[in-house]
Order: structure tokens, then C-alpha cells, then sequence
């Protein structure tokens, strides 16, 4: 029945794309109507783009930029990054609940986040939880799958098998203001209370600073339909709450050369109840979390010349994090984990362009991380790093071809017990884009890359179960994909249409595996995925007035589990990994008041390897709805928005027994001077 | 301008339609009903708990009947708890035992006690408040069900009223229990700190002593008048999983041999030992007797014909009927559903059954 449902569901996203398409054939043949004096009246500027979507590179690369998110009342980073083709966002529910993002099945640790530019790094989890980034600060969030198309990049963003990307703006930039001052207030249900400042000014023609300030609390407590067997209920949420604030400051210089420095400095603290799964007949949840973590990071970037450029990076994190749960079980009543993490981050690098046509960039990183935590048997691990990647590019006449190699080093150090081998690695990556048709915007590309993913000090050190023999995980990544980007008719602004299929390979998993009374990480298994990921956008002229911007993307995934043929879970589709899903949105921009609306559709999946009906999640759609309206007055504008998520009120899970909240209300109020 | 119309028409009706596909949640039933059991007499009636896996609210009941199928052959109903109930028996599964013709099983993450009726009909729970700590392991005798709990004690239940009557406070985090002449024995893991047995008196419901033990004891039975405990046998990482005889007469205490999961069946004490070697993520299995009478400890496999995955993997359960010495074996991958594995006695393997749940973890006979 279920099973259905969703068929049904995603019935309409076909009619949604193909009514996109339809929409174009039909402007085809009414030009008649639609006299060029109109095209002199007041016309609405449809700024809800969702995408400068590039669409000639040779790898997948898809962009959401700030306005589309605002449009769409997305609620977070993670709500944006879900939409992204082929990508699958592990959502442990809730304002504070951890978030991750993995792309076409690789697992969040092959995805790297960057954040203006420089990687944020865990080596501890090995993972990113985006859910920590606040929305308002980011200008862009874009997907490469891969590696990003600039060349003049440090060499960790070319090491991951896809590269999520956090830019922030300079609000002063392409402005003649003299300074910003933007204020902003978003309350919305289960407590949640999300006040924000941001001040940019500009001193002297050549500098500029901001300050931004934003704090978050919610109370989490939010209602949720259990099913138990033939039981449902209506529970609460509880142990859901947060509270976070950071503040950031940048400094934006430019030099007489031409060259530029930007400087941030970032504070974030926090303190969460994680609420842990539901468990039947027991509400007992005692675990939290305080969080606190600084960095600064700066980058300066130079053209020599035509020919030369070059890029420096410097980074220094440190972040520390507590972690305590009250049981009875343990001793004393209590376990506290307190971990305690620095990074030290260092990089450069060159692009040459010696002829028309040919770019040739070299990037050098070293980094130094460090753990440091409360356990017994700490092992004060600290890992230096030293990544080096060559690329070229040939470019010439209907065709663009590049490669990449990236060396890694990796020396592992322990203070006291097993010391874990060095990693040294060469991971080569291929690709090619071609324009058969000059005259048309038609593209293909190809690209075969390798990565692998470290073991991360909790694989390794972690109590008991932590393996210092473990090796890197290893991925294979092979693409073929197809870009046409198209204004075949006047009504029609723009019109984008991706479409990638792709194989995976990934062995040498890093997972937990059990022996009779401990468990331990180990490399074992395989995993072979293949995917179809299908993107289209379009905007539209509706009326004079009305701009209408469409947008719709359907992922396939098969993600097989090939290790063990005589296993119950041989092809199996591994855990939390839909073979279905998208999602549809709409953007209408009119005089009166701005219409988002969009819907996020999964299949189903399951929550364990073998894929039994006990075992089943089932799919959802998720309905978000939002209205703004942005008032000009004389020396300020303000803009209202309200919101509704989850506009049906569906209960859903992303991770079983971890209820995602039902219809939910936001609303924003921002000043800006 | 009709056909622009006659688009936005179209727009309006499929994002219309798109709320309308909203998922209807009909789950049916996923194995046997109740009359299956109730055509069973109770009397043929085996009981294996699943475990499940940690926070994942998976733990559950099947049955097992030697001889209830068409024929006189087996019969294997997945699932009974839920099909009876109408509700999942919670989250991880750790002891299942029969009393006085009910059973009762006691369910570590709910922090809950369940009693049930000879056909795993729900008559009764108790739940453990976060100062008693969650339940652990079950032992009966007289009407009076006993429990560990992880904060320190031993919980005395009515059977019948099915109410807590008192606590003792033994050592920390207890988990196995046994019953033995009147006295209760208790392991103290301590969470892999604690290296005590704490010996109760039934009649005044008071610990009489703690024994010193190898480090970390987990599961403990009784045959012959003695004890056997099995334990870890050392601190993180230096784990020496054996077994140890206690003598209550004389107090004495003796390694026997290495172990990790033990029943008895008369005099004989059945013992395996699951070794995992790391570098190549193999494990074997080690098969000894130990007799009691005799004190004679023989390496041998009393199991014959063993499937492939039984001797590689690591044994999760052995239990054996009482009345005729049939062993329930089964192995946990903790991914998949497990297998039971049913031996006679003489160690001919009569049946395999793919369990309703993962981590098939104790077999209760009702007879």
C-alpha cells in the first residue's frame, strides 16, 4: 500500500518535470502572442534563480544560493543539502540532532565541507555535522561530485570523493555602501527562538569588516506518532533542546596589486540534550552534549599575471566537546567524555596558464591534528598530514580535458600503545567535457576518480573497539552525464536540464563488526552503487508580472551490499539509502507576495542491512510552504516571512525511532539598513 | 494566452495531487497468528527470544514446536509476541525463563519486566525506575521471580501478584542469576571492573557473602550442585574468557577451562569457547564436556554435522531441553535475522530455523 503511495507520489514528480517541459513546447508555439512592447513594461526580475549552475564543468556541480533558500522557507543547511541530487542527508531529527551528508552512497566521510573555501575537519568522528552551520551566513552551499571545477584550490578539496561548499558573502561587495546593518528574528514552533545581527562597514577604499552574531535556542519538545506494532500513540519528544550561539568576524582586504586577503575568526558554543532513539516503554534519556569550538582562518589570493596565480590558506581549530549521560550502569552514576581537538592547517597553491588553452595548478597541504580525551587509555594521538595534488587542464576547441593526481601522506603518532601504520597513497582522477555543438549549450562529461577515507581517531582509539590496524577505506567513483542548458523561447528565462548515471565501487569498508562478547572496527565489505541523478530547472515569465521559477530532481540508487555471497544481506541495499527519491519546487515572484513552495520525496529504505520487512522505513513526502514580502522604505527595507514545514503533518523518520517533527511554523523578521 | 492558461491549470492541479499522495500505513501482520500456538499443547511449546539489536526496539518471540506441525513434523512461528499482542516487546531482549506455566522475560533497554502466559500473552509488566537501573537476567524458585539490576540489585517479584516484594543491593552492574539449594548466586561484572559472586539466602533474602571470582563474570548456571561461572577473565584488553567452578559446600573455586557460553543436561556441563582472530576476522569454535560426577574435562564436539555457519561463527546460544537433551544453538551476525539450530543429543542436527529477529539468545522450555 505504502509502497504505492510513494509510486504515486512519484508520479508527480514526472508530471511536474514533464509539465516543465510542456510549458517550454507550449511558449514554442504561442510567440504570436507575445508582442515585444511588453517586454518595455515594469517586469518582475525573477531573482529566486535557484542555481548558477555550471554547467559545463566536467563533474557534477549543482548550487543553491541563499535567496532560493529563503524563498523556499528551507529550515536549515541540511534541508537545502537534501535537495541536491544524488545526495542522502542522515537527519537524527530535531533543531540539535546530528546531520551528515553523504553523496551516491559513499558515506558521509567522503564528503568533504568546506567553508569559504577551507575544509572544516573532524578527525575524531571523520564527519561534518552541517547542522551546525547556521543558514543565514552562507551566500551559496554547492555539490561537487568529485572535485570543484576551480583549479587554483587547496589540495585537500581535490582528496574527497565529493566536496560540499559553504561560502559566506561580503555584503559590502558590488555595493557602494558605506556600511550594513541587517537585523533578523525568526521564532517558530517548539520553543524555537533564533535572533541575528550582522554589521559590515568599510574602512578606507581597500577594507571592509563584518561582525555577525547569532544565537539559537528551542526547546525541542515536539509531538510525534509512535506505531507499535497495532498500538499508536501520541508522544512527546523529550531531552530535544538546545541552545548555540556564534559570532564571527571577517576581515576583507584588498591590496593595490590586485590581491586579496579575507580573515575570519569564529566562535561557536552549545548545549543539547541528545535525545537519543525512542525506546518502547521507557522515556529515561539522560544524555547531553556541550560543544565549543574556534578557529581562525585566513586566505590570500594573487595574480602575478595573465599567466600566474597563487592561493595561501593558513586554519587553526580547536574544539573541544563533552559528552555525559547519567545511568545507574556506570561508575559513580556517570559517564563523562570530554575530547578535546586542534588543527593545525597550512596551504598553497599555484596555477599556471603557459598557453591558451592549457592550465597546469599545483597544491601543497600539511596539517596537524590532535585528540586529546578523559579515557583510561588515551593514547594522545596526533596525525600529520601532507597532501600534494598536480592538475591539468586542456581546453581546445569543443572539448576540456583534465586530470588530477593527489599524493597523500598520512604519519600517525600515539604517545603511549599501537602505533597505526602510515598511509601513503596516490589517487588519480580523470575527466572530460565535451561541446560537440558549438552553437548550443549541450554537454557531456566523463570522469573516473579514486579516493579513499582515513580511518578516523575514533575507528582507530576509540575504547575497546577502536583498531589501530585498520586501513583506509577505498571508493571509486566513474560518472557519465549529460548538460543542456537552453532559452529556446521568449516566455522561457532559462531552461537546465543534468542528467548523470554513475558507479560506485567502495571496499575495504571501515565498519563494526562483533565477535562474541566485543566489538571491534574493522575493514571488511564491499559496496557497488549505481545511480541515475536527473536535475531540471527552468524559470519562466508567467505574466508581465509573475515570474515562475520550476524546479525538479530525481535520484535513483541502487547501493548493493557485495560482500559476503553466502551472507543474508548479499545485494542487499544497505542501510538508510532510498532507491527513490527527489524533490519538486516552486518559486513564484509576483508583486504582492512571494510564493515558495516544494516538496521533498523518499522512498522507502531500510534501517539494517538485510532488507526484510521488519527492517523496512517507509518513504515520505514532505511539503514545505512559504510566503514573503519585502517592504522598501526610505532608509531601510524589511522583509516578512512566514513558513510552514511539513505542511501535511506526516510523521516520518530518517533514522527509525528517531521521529522528525510534524507541521511545523516559522516566522522572520528582518531589518536591514 | 488559453494555453498559458491552460498550464498553470496544470500546475495547479499536480502539486494539488502531490498533497494528496500521502502514505497510508497499513502494516500487516508478519508471521503466525495466536490460534497456530493455542493448537499446540503447551506442553511442545519452545520459546526463543531475540534479542534484537541495541536501541532499535526489535526484540522479540518466536516458537518452536518439536513435533506440533502437520505430521508430527516441527513447527516454527516467527514473531509470536508481536502477533498476540498487537506490540513489539521492546528493546533488547536479555532473559527469557518459564515459571509455574508463564513465562517472563526481561527487556534491558524498556527497563521493563514482561509476564506472559504460556502462549506469550502479555498479563503483566513492571518497570524499573533510573535508581533501580534496568533489568538484566531471571531466576525463579517458589512462586518468586528474582532480577538483576544494573543499579546494584536483586529484585524480588511475586509471581503471581506480579509486584516487587524487596531489593537487595548486591555488587555492581550483576548479570547472571541462578538459583541452587536455596540460595541465589550473582555474577558482579561491574561493567568489566567487578570480580564478586554475592551469594543470597532465599529465606531471609539477605546476601550471605561475596566470593572473589575472575574479572568481569557474565553468565552463571547450576547443575550438580555446583556453579559455573563464565566470565572475561580480565580487564580490557587482556580478556581470558573461561569458566569457573564454584564448590558451595566447600567454598572452593577452579578454572575449568576457556568459554564463552555454557548449559547442562545432567551431569554434564556443555561448554564452547568462540575465539575471533582479529587479522583475519575468523572465528573457531572450541567444544568441551566437563562431568561432574566423574570431574573428567574432554575437548570434544558434541554436536556433529555442523553446518558451515555454525563453526565459524560465534556461538550465541546453547541451550538444552530438560526433558530429552535436545540443544538450540544459534549464531548472531548482529545484521541479519539469526539462525536456531535444534541437535539431538547425541548431536544430530534435525532442524534450522530463520528467526523472527536478530540475536537469537535463549530458548525456554515449558515442560
Amino acid at each position: 500500500m505504502k509502497q504505492f503511495a510513494f509510486r504515486r507520489g512519484w508520479l508527480f514528480v514526472v508530471i511536474g518535470v514533464c509539465c516543465t517541459l510542456y510549458t517550454t513546447v507550449v511558449y514554442a508555439n504561442d510567440a504570436d502572442s507575445v508582442s515585444s512592447r511588453i517586454r518595455n513594461l515594469k517586469r518582475v526580475t525573477v531573482s529566486a534563480e535557484r542555481a548558477t549552475q555550471n554547467i559545463s564543468a566536467p563533474m557534477p556541480t549543482q548550487t543553491i544560493t541563499s535567496s532560493t533558500m529563503q524563498n523556499l522557507g528551507m529550515q536549515s543547511l541540511a534541508d537545502a543539502a537534501r535537495r541536491l541530487p544524488g545526495v542522502t542527508v542522515k537527519d537524527y531529527g530535531g533543531l540539535g540532532g546530528l546531520k551528515t551528508v553523504s553523496v551516491r552512497g559513499l558515506g558521509a566521510e567522503h564528503t568533504a565541507v568546506l567553508y569559504d573555501g577551507v575544509m572544516v575537519s573532524n578527525c575524531q568522528a571523520g564527519q561534518i555535522d552541517i547542522g551546525r552551520f547556521n543558514m543565514d551566513d552562507v551566500e551559496t552551499l554547492t555539490l561537487s561530485v568529485g572535485q570543484q571545477n576551480d583549479l587554483l584550490q587547496s589540495a585537500r578539496s581535490y582528496a574527497s570523493a565529493g566536496v560540499l561548499s559553504l561560502k559566506t558573502k561580503n555584503p559590502l561587495e558590488g555595493t557602494d555602501k558605506p556600511f550594513e546593518l541587517k537585523a533578523r528574528m525568526k521564532g517558530g514552533s517548539y520553543g524555537m527562538i533564533n535572533p541575528s545581527v550582522l554589521w559590515a562597514q568599510r574602512i578606507g577604499a581597500t577594507t571592509t569588516f563584518s561582525l555577525t552574531g547569532n544565537m539559537t535556542r528551542a526547546d525541542g519538545q515536539y509531538p510525534f506518532t509512535l506505531v507499535n506494532g497495532k498500538r499508536i500513540s501520541e508522544e512527546k519528544r523529550y531531552n530535544s533542546d538546545v541552545m548555540s550561539w556564534y559570532a564571527e568576524g571577517n576581515l576583507y582586504q584588498k591590496f593595490k596589486d590586485g590581491s586579496r586577503l579575507n580573515t575570519k575568526i569564529h566562535y561557536y558554543d552549545s548545549e543539547r540534550g541528545l535525545p537519543g532513539s525512542v525506546i518502547l516503554y521507557n522515556n529515561m534519556s539522560n544524555e547531553r552534549l556541550w560543544d565549543k569550538n574556534a578557529f581562525v582562518q585566513t586566505r590570500y589570493q594573487k595574480a602575478f599575471s595573465e599567466k600566474w596565480r597563487i592561493q595561501a590558506e593558513g586554519k587553526y581549530n580547536y574544539s573541544w566537546t563533552k559528552y555525559e549521560d547519567t545511568n545507574v550502569k556506570y561508575q559513580g552514576g556517570k559517564k563523562t567524555d570530554v575530547n578535546k581537538q586542534q588543527e593545525y592547517y597550512l596551504s598553497a597553491a599555484a596555477l599556471w596558464m603557459p598557453i591558451d588553452g592549457l592550465s597546469v595548478s599545483w597544491s601543497n597541504d600539511a596539517a596537524l591534528n590532535t585528540l586529546q580525551n578523559n579515557f583510561p587509555e588515551n593514547q594522545e594521538p596526533y596525525r600529520l598530514t601532507w597532501l600534494s595534488a598536480l592538475n591539468a587542464r586542456w581546453k581546445w576547441k569543443w572539448f576540456m580535458l583534465s586530470g588530477t593526481l593527489v599524493s597523500t601522506v598520512v604519519d600517525e603518532h600515539v604517545k603511549s600503545g599501537n602505533k597505526p601504520a602510515d598511509k601513503r597513497r596516490l589517487s588519480p582522477c580523470f575527466s572530460l567535457a565535451c561541446q560537440p555543438f558549438l552553437s548550443n549549450d549541450l554537454f557531456f562529461r566523463v570522469m573516473y576518480k579514486e579516493t579513499f577515507r582515513v580511518p578516523s581517531f575514533n575507528d582507530m582509539y576509540y575504547e575497546q573497539t577502536g583498531n589501530t590496524a585498520l586501513r583506509p577505506e577505498n571508493a571509486h567513483e566513474y560518472n557519465f552525464g549529460i548538460t543542456w542548458k537552453s532559452k529556446p523561447w521568449r516566455f522561457v528565462e532559462s531552461m537546465m536540464l543534468t542528467a548523470d548515471a554513475y558507479y560506485n565501487k567502495v571496499d575495504d569498508k571501515i565498519v563494526a563488526l562483533p565477535s562474541m562478547y566485543v566489538w571491534r572496527m574493522m575493514n571488511y565489505g564491499r559496496v557497488d552503487i549505481t545511480g541515475v541523478d536527473i536535475s531540471l530547472q527552468s524559470r519562466i515569465n508567467v505574466a508581465d508580472i509573475v515570474g515562475l521559477s520550476l524546479s525538479g530532481v530525481y535520484s535513483l540508487q541502487r547501493a548493493l551490499d557485495m560482500t559476503e555471497q553466502s551472507s543474508k544481506t548479499y545485494k542487499h541495499q544497505i542501510p538508510y539509502t532510498p532507491k527513490h527519491s527527489g524533490n519538486v519546487a516552486i518559486q513564484v515572484e509576483n508583486p504582492w507576495v512571494n510564493i515558495g513552495y516544494s516538496v521533498v520525496l523518499v522512498g522507502d529504505r531500510y534501517c539494517m542491512r538485510q532488507n526484510t520487512s521488519a527492517n523496512l522505513v517507509h518513504g515520505y513526502n514532505e511539503h514545505t510552504l512559504s510566503l514573503s514580502k519585502t517592504f522598501d522604505l526610505k532608509r531601510c527595507s524589511i522583509r516578512l516571512q512566514a513558513d510552514v514545514a511539513n505542511l501535511t503533518d506526516t510523521q516520518y523518520d530518517v533514522i527509525k525511532y528517531y521521529p522528525m517533527p510534524g507541521r511545523s511554523y516559522r516566522g522572520i523578521v528582518e531589518v536591514k539598513f | 494566452m488559453k494555453r498559458k492558461n491552460l498550464f498553470l491549470l496544470m500546475l495547479c492541479m499536480v502539486f494539488g495531487l502531490v498533497f494528496t499522495s500521502c502514505d497510508e500505513n497499513n502494516d500487516g501482520d508478519n508471521g503466525g497468528g495466536g490460534n497456530v500456538i493455542e493448537n499446540i499443547d503447551p506442553s511442545d511449546r519452545v520459546f526463543i527470544l531475540n534479542e534484537g539489536n541495541y536501541n532499535s526496539n526489535n526484540s522479540g518471540i518466536d516458537m518452536y514446536s518439536p513435533c506440533g506441525g502437520a505430521d508430527g513434523t516441527s513447527l516454527f512461528v516467527k514473531n509470536v509476541y508481536m502477533n498476540q499482542n498487537g506490540e513489539g516487546l521492546g528493546d533488547t531482549g536479555q532473559d527469557l525463563i518459564s515459571h509455574d506455566g508463564n513465562l517472563y522475560a526481561s527487556i534491558t533497554g524498556s527497563s521493563l519486566l514482561v509476564k506472559m502466559d504460556n502462549a506469550a500473552k502479555k498479563l503483566a509488566t513492571i518497570s524499573f525506575d533510573a535508581s533501580e537501573g534496568q533489568p538484566r537476567y531471571l531466576a525463579a524458585k517458589n512462586g518468586k521471580i528474582y532480577v538483576t539490576l544494573y543499579g546494584g540489585y536483586v529484585a524480588k517479584i511475586d509471581a503471581g501478584s506480579f509486584q516487587k516484594e524487596a531489593m537487595v543491593q548486591v555488587g555492581s552492574n550483576p548479570e547472571g542469576i541462578v538459583e541452587c539449594n536455596g540460595k541465589l548466586y550473582v555474577c558482579n561484572s561491574g561493567w568489566g571492573y567487578d570480580n564478586t559472586m554475592s551469594v543470597i539466602d532465599i529465606a531471609t533474602f539477605t546476601v550471605e557473602k561475596t566470593v572473589e571470582v575472575a574479572t568481569n563474570p557474565n553468565e552463571i548456571i547450576a547443575a550438580g550442585g555446583k556453579i559455573f561461572i563464565q566470565s572475561y577473565g580480565g580487564a580490557y584488553p587482556d580478556y581470558d574468557y573461561q569458566v569457573q567452578m564454584y564448590d558451595p559446600a566447600s567454598g572452593s573455586l577452579e578454572r575449568l577451562t576457556a568459554a564463552t557460553k555454557l548449559a547442562a543436561y545432567g551431569d554434564v556441563v556443555y561448554i564452547v569457547y568462540s575465539d575471533t582472530d582479529w587479522t583475519t576476522y575468523t572465528t573457531t569454535n572450541v567444544f568441551s564436556t566437563y562431568n561432574i560426577k566423574t570431574r573428567e574435562l574432554k575437548t570434544e564436539n558434541y554436536l556433529k554435522d555442523m553446518p558451515a555457519q555454525l563453526s565459524s561463527n560465534g556461538i550465541y546460544m546453547i541451550d538444552i531441553d530438560p526433558s530429552n537433551g535436545d540443544f538450540y544453538v544459534s549464531v548472531s551476525d548482529y545484521v541479519s535475522d539469526g539462525t536456531v539450530y535444534r541437535f539431538e543429543s547425541d548431536g544430530d542436527l534435525i532442524d534450522a530455523m530463520l528467526s523472527g529477529g536478530m540475536n537469537p539468545t535463549k530458548t525456554v522450555f515449558t515442560n
